[in-house]
């Protein structure tokens, strides 16, 4: 093989290999649940089996020999001469956990290390049954199946050779008559099969069933073709414009057959590029487990929605906020078994995670049974930490309280335990989801537990927008946190600390002049609107001059020199052919107040 | 050897299944078909006209082994060669194997040379037999 295959072939034993890895994680959690189920132990045997197989030729021996060990610990568990238990658990899901950096290294280049041989020890141990035999067989009848390596005697090629002499005759071979004669040196025309003039060349070819549906795609691929169809939108919109709002004729016609099928287009392409959230969640009944076992808690894990899709992208920017948040659940949630049953709730903690599609938004929800969070105590440690004046603080509702745990340097664990309080804490989950255009909400009563609710967009790519114009220049706000749009009554402008506020319905709306951020000249007598959003559990009016219509517009992130600024997201075309900043409401509520 | 062989490559990995049809379009044989386990590759086989089956042993649904017992018990396949890819040479379960039928076994990780000479005995014995 040349190296530009081998390079090709590695690229997909990597791929193939990292979802076997996943798959072989999530098999780990069912496997404590019924560490008797055969099947499930075969099909665990056989990952590490096949990661070691492609491993082998690509000759990343560390890899070989760390399946090896892992096959040989299930050969032994599905043989039932030994059993599921925690020490074991703990030590397949290290080499579980250890294939993964293998994998990771392969793909960064580097070098595998050799298995730590601490691991490699243990694992062998619990391959070798102890001295009385723990279960009886699992199952007596089981199918044959490739039994793993250690202590049984190999075959050499001679043995082999002289075995087939022994049953189809001296230098013949099998596959002549059906088993009843096969150890007869029965030899008929069909033999030749490897010999050219006896089969004919031309055989009927038929169509033979295909392999496998799949293709395997780049996903840089998809990003370019996202891309494409991000253009072909922006066209589109340009075309409808030029068409019109309420044109007739074969043109309107013509553009409106296009809007439906770039439409069509956009959601297949969006389509391909989904995951299901499974492949996040997947991770966290283990995770939440080791957590707990380390602080001597019990945590039982539900999933939910995990068939839910959203774009790669964004399921891989959820990993991180998620992980932190499960290990805040069983670390500062969950109670100890003790204080749990004296509170008369189960020792068992439960933590559950969901996600569901709800509009062009996702909903995922990690909620656990746990201790909850006191609001007052918030509300007195930000005070404390000089996060927040003590008139503001003491203005704050519950709820607001509770949204105190984002801002940055806000840690209520007097003692920063090892597992969750690395110095990062809520605000960087936060600033994270903030990140993918996402907001996060957390809800708790003391005693009965807490909930954290992230909503994520389905697409990074493309964005309901409302345009609007201040002075003479275009924006783009999210849809997504505008709540209405009205003519601002000048009259009704009060100043409340540093702000500009008004009522709105009933409830103090602060205001944010566009104008002002832009630098732009408010002209007297100029008709003002009002957009009202809800930002980070904050309502904010944002002032501005005009506002046109809702718009689909594709994000165009900035180059490098514009990237970071405050209050800005991106930008893009609008249907006219003009350039418009697209706005970060969130980013620029904080600048806002940042300024004042 | 007769390079123009049509060669059925059994495995679940499709890794794995490249990485042989590599190796044996190395040695010349280019006339490959794919399938994933064995339950297909019994499909495959009643579907076509094949010469040689190179298949892995232990697949989910239908293992290799249980491959080769329907090939060696049907009256239009059982004369296929079967050539099984083991990561083990175990003795009882290579036994099993030849009991069962198998032309010749392999093991994982081997080099085109190897699967050559592999391929040359089976076709020595099927020569032999014919002659």
């Amino acid at each position: 093989m040349n190296t530009a295959a081998d390079d090709d072939i590695q690229a997909d034993f990597l791929a193939e290999a990292g979802e076997l890895v996943q798959r072989l994680g999530e098999q780990m959690v069912e496997l404590e649940r019924r560490p008797a189920d055969r099947d499930l132990l075969n099909a665990v045997f056989r990952g590490f089996h096949t990661i070691k197989g492609g491993a082998g030729f690509l000759g990343f021996e560390p890899m070989v020999a760390l399946c090896h060990a892992a096959e040989d610990v299930f050969n032994a568990l599905r043989n039932g001469v030994v059993a599921v238990r925690p020490a074991l658990m703990d030590a397949v899901l290290e080499a579980v956990d250890r294939l993964q950096t293998m994998l990771a290294a392969t793909a960064a280049g580097k070098p595998l290390k050799p298995v730590p041989a601490q691991l490699a020890k243990r694992l062998h141990q619990l391959a070798t049954p102890s001295a009385a035999p723990i279960a009886a067989p699992v199952a007596a009848q089981a199918k044959p199946e490739e039994p793993a390596g250690t202590g049984s005697v190999n075959i050499s090629d001679d043995e082999f050779e002289a075995l087939l002499d022994q049953l189809h005759g001296s230098g013949q071979g099998p596959g002549s008559a059906p088993p009843a004669a096969a150890a007869a040196p029965a030899l008929s025309a069909d033999t030749q099969l490897l010999e050219p003039s006896e089969e004919p060349e031309t055989a009927p070819s038929i169509p033979l069933p295909a392999v496998d549906n799949g293709v395997r795609v780049d996903t840089a691929a998809l990003d370019h073709m996202m891309n494409l169809v991000g253009e072909l939108v922006l066209v589109r919109n340009r075309l409808k414009t030029l068409c019109g709002r309420n044109g007739q004729g074969p043109q309107s016609r013509a553009v409106a057959e296009l809007d439906h099928i770039a439409r069509g287009l956009q959601a297949a392409v969006m389509r391909v590029r989904m995951q299901p959230i499974r492949k996040v969640f997947a991770r966290f009944p283990r995770l939440a487990r080791e957590v707990a076992r380390s602080l001597g808690k019990q945590v039982e894990v539900a999933l939910h929605g995990e068939e839910t899709g959203l774009d790669k992208n964004l399921v891989e920017a959820l990993a991180d906020p998620l992980v932190h948040m499960v290990r805040n659940s069983v670390d500062h949630g969950i109670e100890l078994p003790a204080q749990r049953i004296a509170a008369g709730k189960p020792a068992c903690g439960n933590l559950s995670l969901s996600a569901q599609q709800v509009g062009d938004h996702i909903l995922i929800t990690v909620a656990d049974d746990g201790a909850g969070i006191d609001h007052e105590l918030l509300r007195a440690k930000a005070v404390e930490k000089g996060l927040l004046a003590a008139s503001d603080a003491a203005r704050l509702s519950t709820q607001e309280c509770l949204q105190l745990v984002f801002l940055p340097g806000f840690t209520t664990k007097e003692s920063i335990s090892e597992l969750s309080g690395r110095g990062v804490g809520m605000d960087v989950v936060k600033s994270s989801i903030d990140a993918i255009g996402g907001s996060v909400r957390i809800e708790s009563r003391p005693g009965f537990g807490t909930q954290v609710q992230i909503r994520a967009p389905l697409t990074l790519a493309i964005l309901p927008a409302l345009m609007v114009g201040v002075g003479e220049r275009f924006l783009a706000l999210p849809v997504a946190p505008v709540l209405d749009v009205c003519v601002l009554d000048p009259a009704q402008i009060r100043k409340l600390d540093r702000w500009d506020v008004m009522l709105y319905r009933n409830e103090t709306l602060r205001l944010v002049y566009l104008h002002h951020w832009l630098g732009l000249p408010v002209v007297d007598g100029e008709p003002r609107h009002l957009v009202v959003t809800q930002v980070d559990g904050e309502r904010y009016g944002f002032v501005l001059s005009r506002v046109f219509a809702r718009e689909e517009v594709v994000i165009k992130p900035f180059g490098a020199m514009l990237r970071g600024l405050a209050g800005l997201a991106g930008a893009t075309v609008t249907g006219a052919g003009r350039v418009a900043l697209i706005v970060d409401l969130a980013g620029l509520a904080r600048a806002g107040s940042a300024i004042r | 050897m007769d390079k123009n062989i049509r060669i059925l490559i059994v495995d679940d990995f499709s890794t794995m299944r490249r990485i042989v049809k590599n190796l044996l379009h190395d040695l010349g044989f280019i006339n490959t078909t794919e399938a994933d386990d064995g339950k297909t590759a019994w499909a495959t086989l009643q579907a076509g006209v094949f010469d040689l089956v190179v298949t892995d042993w232990n697949m989910p649904g239908m293992t290799g082994l249980e491959l080769l017992k329907n090939i060696r018990s049907d009256a239009r396949l059982c004369a296929l060669k079967v050539l099984m890819v083991t990561a083990e040479a175990q003795r009882d379960q290579i036994i099993e194997a030849a009991k069962a039928g198998v032309n010749g076994y392999i093991i994982k990780p081997f080099t085109a040379v190897t699967l050559k000479e592999k391929l040359e005995k089976i076709a020595q014995r099927t020569a032999s037999a014919a002659a």
